[in-house]
């Protein structure tokens, strides 16, 4: 315990120290580390215009859940919350806690996601959060999550598999919260940021493979093809449940969604990297630990380098950009396989 | 019904039309300090009512065209003003804030107006497309909106009616920055005005040769309804800028024929007035002298005004010589005047994905002015309203103090929309106030790009409106000097910018069935594996004692891996 305290305490001073130096305003907005949905400038523009006494959500500019509106975007927090998912997960752990959150910790990903201020680090930290706890705490959490980042929802199932009250606790936070919301904002809210998530509005570059694909897509296509990747998400829920025990079910849609959900971060992948480290047996059954781990390497390189020069340099294509999309994406499910 | 209708209006507007129909020309030329001269030939029409006169008084001495009018009074308009633009107006070379011409839009076209509207949005929607379709035909230009969401309805303040309260009126004005003045647009601007550019001024301009090798154009109309009390209004105007020196060097000395080919034309018999106006500029001589010089508060600035009455028996025909005395050849300044408030907008930080709008406003002036600047922007520049920033030029000093206050109703992507922002500054005295916006360009489907993709979209100029103009006064004292400035004294209300290119980021257009066929194949592996691993069934398999060791090897390549010596192993089998 007193090591995985260490390691708790290193990574904090870690953020902070790395917070403090100019490395956080390079990171803010890059397209690997925050979408439009998780990016803390959409999020800062959000709460301005909050604070001039407009609705954020009028227009299409702001799509964060109104959750994040009431959060201060300050790195004490995200450090918190990275240190919330790594305590969590030495939890869930049974045995080499350090190393856990260790991997967590210093897990390049999670760790610039902290520093660009992504609210992917908040996500993660609730999601797995909800996973670590136990009863009608978890159904609750779960019901933040899901608020957060909408693709939660789909771990209902192994949740209430794991314990009915979840479900019942789930349920009610989530139409309370609504409502709240609701009586809040309006309407407006809704669409601004889950719709966002379901339609794929916003077509702005981000690692996953949605965006590409729906800004080359044909028009009468595309309601088919929304159709098609959002249900691709689905179809596992049910027979990861019926197959493997809970634990495992919840690792594996994590690591589905993290992979394919329609705004998707490095971030994210880090949340499912920091999960499979508490389960040792079934990292020994990893198909091509090797190979993903590399490739990871590889991808991280190639992102930001083909980005650029799409978009800041101007002298290569869309093209390239998808090229290493393509190549993560493809890793990212080689590694869940 | 409609007949009904006009038989009541006939005996109170009979009245009315044999007074209140009247047409009025000019040509105003005025001397630019770079050595170029400004242009500008506007037609005034006062008429009662154009349904009135076109189902009665079908005769020549009708002013008004009726293709024009009948669409403004079906729809409900009560004013209408259409403006092309093309070319830069420079306004640090020119030294003027604008055009001669207060009404003339920002860079390309654009359609605004005040509909009457009686509470029902979806009929004023209806009636503001209808009467822009119209004028798109008049025009031989697409002005109607391409889409519903490209109509901006929060300009009202900006364009106030000339007529009516707000409170009935709902302004419209539809931007449409990529259009541009060519000579389609000449022509039936002509054959709207009653001499048709065969006699009187519009003669002179009825040479798309010569009026369109200038560099700075400007056309547009202003139409006011007439109502029960005052009779109606439509002007139209025609601005360019003229290059006076010669390619190689020399005078400006300039005349009607230089410009022209050809002099004073024939009166147009219909028109009421018809003159020729001067803005004298220091050493200039004229020939021959006008008979009415007088002085004139016109934009901020006492100028002196030279008047030809073209009516006048024995003008026709004639040639009138401007020239600067003693000036051989013309040498450019070395430092000009600036106008008292000017405004540049220029892109910087340019990446394809983002970049920032730099707005510079000068106030050359002695006092602080107070103003409204307003952007339109089209629903994929997104701005970051929370990271605008003020700046005095010269310092690094962030002044949030002169930004009052805003209004900002942003666009609702992926719909075509428009965004609005309307900034309330002040600008200090004698300093540039800079303020930066930065933006964000969202990615556009590929069906949603221009065909001309890669050479980049424009947006609309920005607008600044000036809040404490005082007009220009009529009756002057006599003892004003000639060339005091008062910047406040003017009627020019609105500065426009130059519109911008912007360069948007576009995906590869030929791409679609490879990215539709690459993207399915990583998720048809993914699915498979997926399923693969789902659909097996891992378990302990008893093998009699003895088989074990001689089948492992059989089995090895397609199963698992031998967990335990001997009895069992690990093995994958389908089910």
């Amino acid at each position: 315990m007193t090591s995985s305290g260490l390691v708790l305490i290193a990574g904090v001073v870690l953020r902070l120290t790395l917070f403090a130096t100019s490395i956080p305003a390079l990171l803010e907005r890059r397209p690997e580390l925050s979408t439009p949905l998780t990016s803390v400038r959409s999020l800062k523009e959000g709460q301005f215009i909050l604070a001039q006494g407009s609705d954020p959500y009028a227009g299409g500019v702001f799509h964060h859940s109104p959750l994040y509106l009431l959060l201060p975007a300050v790195p004490l927090v995200y450090t918190l919350a990275d240190a919330v998912a790594a305590a969590t997960l030495c939890k869930i752990a049974k045995e080499r806690k350090a190393l856990v959150a260790a991997v967590y910790l210093f897990n390049p990903y999670a760790l610039l996601s902290c520093l660009a201020r992504s609210t992917t680090t908040i996500d993660n930290a609730v999601l797995i959060a909800a996973i670590g706890a136990a009863g009608p705490l978890s159904g609750a959490m779960l019901a933040v999550a899901s608020h957060l980042s909408l693709y939660p929802v789909l771990l209902v199932a192994p949740f209430a598999v794991r314990s009915r009250w979840s479900l019942l606790a789930f349920a009610v936070s989530f139409s309370g919260m609504t409502a709240l919301n609701t009586v809040i904002f309006g309407h407006s809210w809704m669409r601004a940021s889950w719709g966002v998530i379901l339609t794929v509005s916003d077509l702005t570059p981000n690692v996953g493979m949605w965006w590409y694909f729906f800004t080359e897509m044909f028009e009468h296509f595309r309601s088919f093809f929304l159709g098609v990747f959002q249900l691709h998400n689905v179809i596992y829920v049910v027979p990861l449940c019926l197959r493997l025990e809970p634990h495992i079910a919840i690792l594996v849609l994590v690591a589905v969604f993290s992979t394919w959900k329609s705004y998707p971060t490095l971030g994210d992948a880090a949340a499912w990297a920091g999960l499979l480290a508490c389960y040792p047996d079934v990292v020994k059954h990893l198909r091509h630990p090797l190979f993903t781990l590399t490739v990871h390497l590889y991808t991280f390189i190639l992102l930001p380098l083909l980005h650029s020069l799409w978009l800041l340099t101007g002298t290569g294509n869309a093209n390239f950009f998808y090229a290493a999309t393509m190549v993560h994406g493809l890793n990212s499910s080689l590694a869940v396989t | 019904m409609r007949i009904l209708l006009l038989a009541s209006l006939v005996p109170a507007l009979a009245a009315a039309l044999s007074t209140s129909n009247s047409f009025h020309e000019a040509l105003t030329l005025h001397p630019l300090p770079d050595g170029k001269l400004s242009v500008l030939f506007e037609f005034t029409t006062y008429f009662a009512s154009a349904s009135t006169g076109s189902s009665l008084r079908q005769s020549h001495h009708y002013l008004t065209p009726p293709s024009l009018l009948l669409p403004l009074e079906h729809n409900n308009i009560s004013e209408l003003t259409v403006s092309f633009v093309a070319g830069q107006w420079d306004q640090r070379r020119s030294g003027e804030a604008g055009p001669l011409h207060y009404e003339s839009g920002g860079g390309g076209g654009e359609v605004r107006g005040w509909l009457r509207s009686n509470g029902d949005k979806a009929e004023s929607d209806r009636a503001w497309t209808a009467v822009t379709h119209a004028l798109g035909g008049l025009f031989c230009a697409g002005l109607g909106p391409s889409d519903e969401g490209d109509i901006v309805r929060s300009f009202g303040d900006i364009y106030p009616p000339h007529r009516g309260s707000p409170s009935n009126l709902t302004h419209y004005l539809l931007p449409h920055p990529f259009l541009h003045l060519c000579t389609e647009n000449l022509t039936p601007f002509l054959s709207l005005l009653p001499s048709k550019g065969l006699s009187g001024l519009s003669s002179l301009l009825a040479q798309p040769g010569t009026v369109f090798s200038w560099g700075f154009k400007s056309e547009g109309i202003e139409v006011i309804m007439p109502d029960e009390t005052s009779p109606g209004r439509w002007r139209g105007w025609w601005e360019g800028v003229v290059d006076l020196v010669p390619e190689r060097g020399g005078s400006r000395a300039f005349s009607l024929e230089r410009i022209f080919g050809r002099g004073i034309p024939r009166p147009f018999p219909e028109a009421e007035t018809s003159v020729l106006r001067l803005m004298v500029s220091e050493g200039m001589s004229m020939e021959p002298e006008a008979p009415k010089r007088e002085g004139k508060w016109i934009d901020g600035r006492y100028r002196e005004v030279a008047e030809w009455d073209l009516l006048e028996p024995g003008m026709q025909g004639r040639d009138v010589r401007f020239w600067w005395d003693g000036e051989r050849d013309f040498v450019h300044p070395r430092t000009l005047r600036p106008p008292s408030i000017s405004v540049l907008r220029t892109v910087t930080a340019p990446h394809a994905s983002d970049g920032t709008f730099t707005i510079r406003f000068s106030n050359a002036g002695s006092e602080s002015r107070r103003a409204v600047y307003s952007e339109v922007w089209p629903w994929w520049v997104k701005g970051w309203i929370s990271e605008i920033s003020l700046r005095v030029d010269g310092s690094d000093e962030s002044r949030d103090d002169l930004l009052d206050s805003m209004s900002y109703h942003p666009s609702t992507p992926p719909t075509p929309s428009t965004t609005s922002l309307h900034l309330f500054l002040t600008l200090p005295a004698q300093s540039t106030l800079v303020v930066s916006i930065p933006f964000t360009k969202l990615t556009l489907k590929y069906t949603e790009h221009r065909p001309d993709a890669e050479r980049g979209v424009e947006i609309p100029s920005g607008i600044l409106n000036l809040l404490d103009t005082i007009g220009e006064p009529e009756s002057v004292s006599s003892d004003v000097p000639l060339g005091v400035e008062n910047a406040r004294q003017t009627a020019r209300r609105r500065i426009y910018t130059n519109r911008l290119l912007l360069d948007v980021p576009t995906p590869d257009f030929s791409m679609p069935y490879n990215v539709i066929i690459m993207s399915s194949t990583v998720m048809a592996v993914f699915f498979g594996l997926m399923q693969g691993a789902l659909t097996r069934k891992w378990g302990w398999v008893e093998l009699p004692k003895g088989e074990g060791r001689g089948k492992q090897g059989e089995d090895e390549p397609k199963a698992g891996v031998s967990v335990v010596e001997g009895g069992a192993q690990l093995a994958g089998s389908s089910s």
